[in-house]
C-alpha cells in the first residue's frame, strides 16, 4: 500500500501541494485526474522520489521513504518504475539498449543477481513483444513515433517487473486509436505483473478505462476518490472541472441527449 | 535596487553552492564506485580524440603567426636568434594550455551542456534516477575524467604542434637553421615553464567540465532553455579560464620565486 500524508509541495510562491493525503491499496490501478497544471505530475515525482516534499509523508508498504538518504532511496527505486510523459528514452541509445538499460546498470531485483547479455536480450525482447513493437530493436528513439515511443518507454518500465507503476500523462498527445492502445497496454502490464499503478492524467476516456479507483486532484488536494462509476454519479458544485471534462464523456453525452429527447 | 541586489547576490551565492555541491559529490561518487570503461572509453573519444584536428589547427597556427611576428619583431635588433625561445617559453606557459582549453570549451563543453541540457528537460536525468542510476556517475564522472586526462594531453599535443609550426616558419621563410631554433630551448625552457603549463591545463579540464556540466544539468525551459545554458556555459567558462589563467600565473610564479630564494 502506498499511503501519502499532509503532503506539502511549494515551487517558489508558488504552493502547488496543500496538505495532500491519498492511499492506493496493493494491486489497484489508481487514477489521479486534474487539470492540467495542477500538480499531479508534482505528485508522482514526490512519490517516485524526483523531487522531495517540503513536508509531509509517503509511505510504500509501510517504509517511509521522502526522507530516506541517496542510496536507500535507489533500493526503493528498484520496486518502482514511472513512464515519462515524453517517454524520456535516452537519445544516444538504440531501442534494446533503451529497454534493457536497467539490466546494464543493476542486478535484476529479483534475484539479486546481474543478467548475463544473452538473458538481457531475451527480457528485451519479451517485454517489446508485449507492447507489440517487435522488430524495432536496432532503432533508433528519433526513428519512432509518439506512440511507440510511449510504448517502447513501457517496454523499459516492465522489462525490470517493477511492483509499483507510475504513469505520468500515458496518453498525452497521441490520437485517440493510440491512446487506446496505451489504456489496454497499462490494464495489460497491470494484469501481467500483478503490481500497484498510478496515472496521472486529464484525459477523461484514459481514467474511466483503467481505473479501478479515480483520485480527484484539485487545488493542491485530493477532493474526491470514488471508483468509475460512482465517479460518473458525482454532482458537486465546488468542482470546477468536473462537469466540463464529463460532458465530453460519450456515455454523459448519451445520457444527456435521452434526457432532451 | 536593494531588493535586485539582494536578488543577484543570493542567485550568486546559491550558484556557487551548487557548483561546489556538484565537484564534492562527483569525486565522492568517483571514489566509492568508479565509472565503467566504456563509459569512460566514450568520453575519452568524444573529448580528445575528436578534439584533434581542432587542436592541432589552433596550435600550429599559433605557433607559424607567433614565430613570424617574433622574427620580424626581433630580427632588426639582432635578436633573431630567441624567436625558438619566444615560441616555445609562449606555447608552454601560456598560448598551448589557454588556447586549448578555449577550443575544447567551443568544441567539446558546449555539446556536453546541450547534451545534458536536453536530457534535463525531456527527463531522461529523471529516468535515470527512476532505475536507480546515479547521474553524477553515469553522466558526469567519465566526462570529468576524461576531461582530467585528455585536457592536458591534448595541450602537450597542441605546444608540440606550435613549436613545430614555428620552426617551419622560421626555416621556410626566414631560413633559420634546425639548431638555432632548438638548441637554445633547452637552456631557457625550464622545467618550471612545463609544470605551469601542465597545471594550467589541468586546472582548465576541471573548469570545463564542471562549468559545462552544472549548466546542463540547471537548464530549464525547453529548447531555447538549452539554446540560452549552452551559450552561456561557453561565456562563464571562457571568462572563468582567462580569470583562471593570470590567477595561476600569478600564483605559481610567486611559489617558485618563493622556493627559488629559500634555494639560494
Amino acid at each position: 500500500m502506498i499511503k501519502i500524508t499532509d503532503l506539502w509541495k511549494s515551487y517558489g510562491s508558488n504552493q502547488v501541494l496543500k496538505g495532500l493525503n491519498l492511499e492506493i491499496q496493493t494491486g489497484e490501478i489508481m487514477v489521479i485526474l486534474g487539470r492540467s497544471g495542477v500538480g499531479k505530475s508534482v505528485l508522482l515525482r514526490q512519490i517516485m522520489g524526483l523531487e522531495h516534499p517540503d513536508s509531509g509523508t509517503i509511505e510504500v508498504n509501510g517504509q517511509e521513504i521522502t526522507n530516506l538518504a541517496e542510496k536507500q532511496r535507489y533500493e526503493v527505486s528498484k520496486n518502482m518504475g514511472m513512464l515519462f510523459q515524453g517517454s524520456a528514452l535516452f537519445d544516444s541509445l538504440n531501442i534494446e539498449s533503451n529497454v534493457g538499460f536497467y539490466f546494464a546498470q543493476n542486478p535484476d531485483p529479483k534475484s539479486g543477481k546481474h543478467l548475463s547479455q544473452e538473458e538481457i536480450t531475451q527480457r528485451v525482447s519479451e517485454s517489446l513483444q508485449m507492447v507489440g513493437l517487435e522488430g524495432v530493436e536496432k532503432k533508433m528513439p528519433s526513428d519512432l513515433s509518439g506512440g511507440m515511443k510511449k510504448r517502447a518507454g513501457l517496454a523499459r518500465l516492465i522489462a525490470y517487473r517493477p511492483n509499483i507503476l507510475l504513469y505520468d500523462e500515458p496518453t498525452t498527445g497521441l490520437d485517440p486509436m493510440m491512446a487506446n492502445q496505451i489504456n489496454e497496454l497499462i490494464v495489460k502490464t497491470q494484469n501481467e505483473l500483478q503490481g500497484t499503478s498510478i496515472v496521472v492524467t486529464h484525459d477523461i476516456h484514459s481514467a474511466l478505462y483503467v481505473a479501478d479507483r479515480i483520485a480527484l486532484h484539485q487545488d493542491g488536494h485530493i477532493i474526491h476518490v470514488a471508483d468509475p462509476d460512482d465517479f460518473m454519479k458525482i454532482k458537486d458544485p465546488t468542482i470546477e472541472f468536473l462537469e466540463e471534462i464529463l460532458i465530453h464523456h460519450p456515455r454523459v453525452r448519451k445520457e444527456q441527449h435521452s434526457g432532451e429527447k | 535596487m536593494y531588493e535586485l541586489v539582494k536578488k543577484n547576490f543570493f542567485n550568486i551565492f546559491n550558484a556557487v553552492g551548487e557548483y561546489s555541491a556538484l565537484i564534492y559529490q562527483t569525486f565522492v561518487t568517483m571514489l566509492k564506485k568508479p565509472p565503467g570503461w566504456a563509459l569512460l572509453r566514450d568520453q575519452f573519444h568524444s573529448i580528445g580524440v575528436l578534439s584533434l584536428n581542432v587542436v592541432a589547427i589552433t596550435g600550429a597556427s599559433t605557433g607559424i603567426v607567433l614565430a613570424a611576428q617574433s622574427f620580424y619583431q626581433l630580427s632588426n635588433k639582432g635578436l633573431a636568434g630567441v624567436t625558438g625561445i619566444m615560441v616555445a617559453k609562449a606555447m608552454i606557459t601560456e598560448l598551448g594550455p589557454v588556447l586549448t582549453a578555449l577550443m575544447v570549451t567551443g568544441r567539446v563543453g558546449s555539446a556536453m551542456c546541450a547534451e545534458l541540457g536536453t536530457m534535463r528537460v525531456t527527463e531522461q536525468i529523471d529516468a535515470l534516477r527512476s532505475m536507480a542510476v546515479n547521474p553524477l556517475r553515469y553522466l558526469i564522472a567519465p566526462r570529468f575524467i576524461a576531461s582530467l586526462i585528455m585536457v592536458p594531453l591534448l595541450t602537450m599535443f597542441s605546444i608540440i604542434l606550435g613549436i613545430l609550426g614555428g620552426f617551419a616558419i622560421a626555416h621556410l621563410f626566414f631560413g633559420m637553421s634546425s639548431s638555432n631554433y632548438f638548441d637554445p630551448m633547452p637552456i631557457h625552457v625550464t622545467s618550471f615553464d612545463l609544470f605551469t603549463g601542465i597545471i594550467k591545463s589541468f586546472f582548465f579540464g576541471i573548469l570545463i567540465v564542471t562549468i559545462c556540466c552544472y549548466k546542463g544539468l540547471k537548464t530549464t525551459g525547453g529548447a531555447e532553455g538549452v539554446g540560452k545554458s549552452t551559450t552561456n556555459s561557453v561565456v562563464v567558462t571562457y571568462v572563468w579560464i582567462l580569470i583562471s589563467d593570470f590567477l595561476l600565473t600569478m600564483m605559481l610564479n610567486s611559489i617558485h620565486q618563493e622556493v627559488t630564494m629559500d634555494w639560494l
